[in-house]
């Protein structure tokens, strides 16, 4: 990961940050639900998932926070001090053990409010066969 | 209707835990004494480690139509601190239709033990293609 900063003014809506590549793998998402303390055996289980009808185990959907925010720093760094104040996403399909994802985040928009710089970068996700997984958008602000 | 709420205690060790698995390496999450220097003045939790308290709740609730079809709209009230626990609740609000598709609405919200919000928001998931009749959201 690149060590630069980019700057708010440097921004513009619509720019687009070079992809990335993010492995959903078992071990991964074992010690993401052992942070979050998620014992949903769908996501630990494989003859749960199955019989739930998954070919495998399937990942805690907000797994995405993950790679929604590494997919704005694939260039460079935000600026230190960022405040995440909104998040939402939209999940169109299961994640699974074994996934590849593409995550292709852009700047959606930006404006300065009450002394603040906000930022809101959406994103989307698609897994190895090329649908659409995840789609994300992510407010943060920095002070002035 | 009320989901079933999710009550889990957020230790220093799982603020540090969760940093690590995003790898971006914020000092607001990981180091005590530049925490300290900072408004905050401690470490606090990732907003978004919340949401997966969130997910869990609606999971239980609506499974393989949250899975394929959720969707969440969150805000980052206050800041989650080391040995807070919050409890993760949520009501179902309504219901809307859509080329054939019945979707549950709720309000969702995370408090710490002193009550106050720190997350607030809506989640959705689909329940059922509508065929014919009447579909009852479950109880």
């Amino acid at each position: 990961m690149s060590e630069t900063e980019f700057t708010f003014d440097e921004l513009e809506v619509g720019h687009t940050f070079s992809p990335l590549i993010y492995p959903i793998d078992q071990e991964l998402i074992k010690d993401y639900v052992d942070t979050v303390g998620d014992q949903n055996p769908l996501h630990w289980d494989p003859s749960s998932a199955q019989a739930a009808g998954y070919r495998q185990i399937v990942a805690p959907p907000t797994i995405a926070a993950l790679y929604v925010l590494k997919a704005y720093r694939t260039d460079a760094m935000p600026p230190p001090g960022g405040v995440q104040v909104r998040q939402r996403f939209k999940f169109y399909e299961p994640i699974l053990a074994g996934d590849v994802l593409r995550v292709q985040a852009w700047v959606a928009d930006k404006y300065i409010q009450h002394g603040r710089k906000y930022l809101v970068i959406d994103s989307v996700a698609q897994n190895q066969k090329g649908a659409e997984v995840v789609w994300s958008e992510s407010t943060s602000f920095w002070n002035d | 209707m009320q989901l079933d709420p999710v009550a889990r205690t957020v230790s220093r060790k799982t603020i540090g835990a969760y940093e690590g698995l995003l790898g971006i390496g914020n000092p607001l999450h990981l180091d005590d004494s530049y925490a300290a220097t900072t408004p905050f003045e401690d470490v606090i939790a990732h907003g978004m480690m919340l949401l997966a308290y969130v997910s869990e709740m609606v999971a239980r609730a609506f499974s393989g139509g949250w899975y394929s079809g959720g969707e969440l709209d969150t805000t980052f009230v206050r800041p989650v601190r080391p040995g807070d626990t919050i409890t993760t609740s949520g009501t179902i609000t309504g219901q809307r239709r859509d080329a054939g598709r019945l979707t549950a609405v709720c309000d969702v919200c995370c408090k710490n033990q002193k009550g106050e919000t720190v997350l607030k928001g809506t989640a959705s998931a689909l329940v059922d293609y509508i065929i014919a009749g009447v579909h009852e959201l479950p109880s």
